[in-house]
């Protein structure tokens, strides 16, 4: 019987607080909400690309695409906002819920990694100052392995080659709906954060763990294939 | 003399960041080249390039309470799409629209009911034209062009808002992304229309008011046109090509289009 060892963590609004980079989006536009629209461009540009066979690194992206959005708006972004954007990016710091819940799952003896659109580079910094970057047996970014952004099947596959694993050995944790469906198209398992402004799609496959943080998620992992079960 | 004003600047724009970035990529992979011939078929995108989405902001008003929440819909829908293809999982667009709707329903904490599904698809099926679209694709017909349709929707023919808004006609076919199971901008959708028209891809001309739309059709080989329409803009980020024509509205565009057909 299949049973799930390696959790593969998404970073960035799942694990790290993406509201953290509003403070750029009030100063710049006047209102921090148009962050959303931002890293929901960011997404669907970062797929249009991918489909079109262009690999542009994310950061450049979403560079591109907060120019793209303050065009319009007569907002003129210099090389300092961009600078602001990324720092802040890459100082998100984790949800409270998240190091107490990555050390349960490890306890329970589960691998721990993380599988970011994100460069290595920018990957690193945030885990290490969110102070949880050990918690992780090794992370993947897919500026070093597929060069296709989530959720294309190449991004996981690369991960499970990597470790040597078999797909079900595999489960994806992200709070984005778009995540979970690459991660059950490349036949892992997937758990969903329900983080504010992000829930299921019911006409995509359903992910089998949903909660409100990942205490929920690991409250259904842990008993399911942590030690003694499974 | 307004009009040609808002035609040249944003070329001149995209060739200042291709010039920028020649040290880095080969500057001929950057830089929009300009259209030095008539396009043998123009392709049209439908939904916000041809016809006015914000009449259902009363609908995402009433169900929402923001009439603005019609953007996030359409937005979040396109982002789906794209996950389909990327992941092989297709589900038809009208299945996936009522699914985001529910999904923004969740997350807002507001039921929605199949009524409000309902309205919603006969909202998207009576979508007007924007004020500068008949004109333009009656100029563009009489200049001689072939014109088609290419949606992520159903196609309609015989129905839908093309029909209601008495501009179906001036259409030779309706392509819909339906047909091979992947959405826009995946290549597939450009090359079907290549084919059932009988032309090469480089004789194509892609028209749309999304850039996502035009960086596929780019990358399959088409020439593009971005109308660009208040709050549009193009992306502008190293090695993509940038589309050949791009004025904020299509009035502007059929204007050099029925030039490049006269000379």
């Amino acid at each position: 019987m299949s049973k799930v060892r390696n959790i593969v963590f998404d970073c960035n609004e799942s694990i790290l607080d993406l509201t953290s980079v509003m403070p750029v989006f009030q100063r710049l536009f006047g209102e921090p909400g148009v962050m959303r629209l931002w890293f929901r461009e960011l997404i669907t540009y970062s797929q249009a690309l991918t489909i079109a066979n262009v690999y542009v690194p994310f950061t450049d992206i979403g560079g591109a695409v907060l120019e793209k959005i303050a065009a319009p708006r007569g907002v003129k972004i210099t090389a300092a906002d961009r600078t602001e954007l990324t720092d802040r990016f890459a100082t998100m710091p984790p949800y409270p819920d998240v190091p107490g819940a990555l050390r349960r799952l490890r306890e329970a003896g589960f691998h721990l990694f993380t599988l970011t659109d994100n460069t290595a580079a920018i990957s690193s910094r945030q885990l290490t100052h969110g102070g949880i970057i050990d918690l992780f047996d090794r992370r993947f970014s897919v500026d070093d392995t597929a060069k296709r952004h989530k959720p294309a099947p190449e991004a996981y596959a690369e991960v499970t080659r990597a470790l040597g694993a078999s797909p079900s050995d595999m489960c994806m944790v992200a709070c984005h709906t778009w995540d979970t469906i690459g991660a059950q198209a490349a036949g892992w398992e997937a758990g969903l954060i329900k983080r504010v402004n992000n829930d299921v799609l019911d006409t995509a496959a359903q992910p089998q763990y949903v909660g409100k943080d990942l205490n929920a998620i690991a409250d259904q992992i842990i008993p399911r294939y942590g030690p003694g079960h499974g | 003399m307004s009009d040609l004003h808002h035609v040249g600047r944003r070329p001149v724009l995209a060739g200042i960041g291709a010039a920028a970035l020649a040290g880095f990529f080969n500057s001929s992979a950057v830089r929009a080249q300009a259209i030095d011939r008539p396009p043998s078929v123009l392709i049209f995108d439908v939904a916000e390039s041809l016809l006015d989405l914000q009449v259902l902001r009363p609908l995402f008003q009433r169900i929402f309470g923001d009439g603005a929440m019609v953007d996030e819909w359409f937005g979040e829908a396109i982002l789906y799409s794209e996950s389909a293809t990327l992941t092989d999982t297709f589900t038809p667009f009208g299945e996936l629209g009522a699914g985001v709707l529910r999904m923004l329903g969740r997350i807002h904490n507001v039921s929605i009911s199949e009524a409000d599904v309902t309205e919603l698809s006969k909202g998207l099926a009576l979508l007007p034209p924007h004020p500068d679209i008949p004109d333009s694709l009656r100029k563009l017909k009489a200049a001689g062009y072939r014109m088609v349709t290419l949606t992520d929707s159903p196609a309609t023919p015989g129905r839908g808002p093309l029909q209601a808004a008495g501009l179906a006609d001036l259409f030779e076919q309706q392509f819909t992304a339906e047909t091979v199971r992947r959405y826009k901008p995946a290549g597939e959708t450009y090359q079907m229309v290549a084919q059932a028209t009988g032309t090469h891809l480089s004789e194509l001309c892609m028209i749309a008011s999304h850039p996502w739309d035009l960086i596929g059709a780019r990358a399959a080989g088409c020439s593009t046109v971005l109308i660009e329409r208040l709050g549009v803009a193009p992306l502008i980020v190293p090695g993509l090509e940038q589309p050949q024509i791009i004025a904020p509205t299509l009035a502007e565009i059929a204007t050099q289009l029925v030039q490049l057909k006269r000379a």
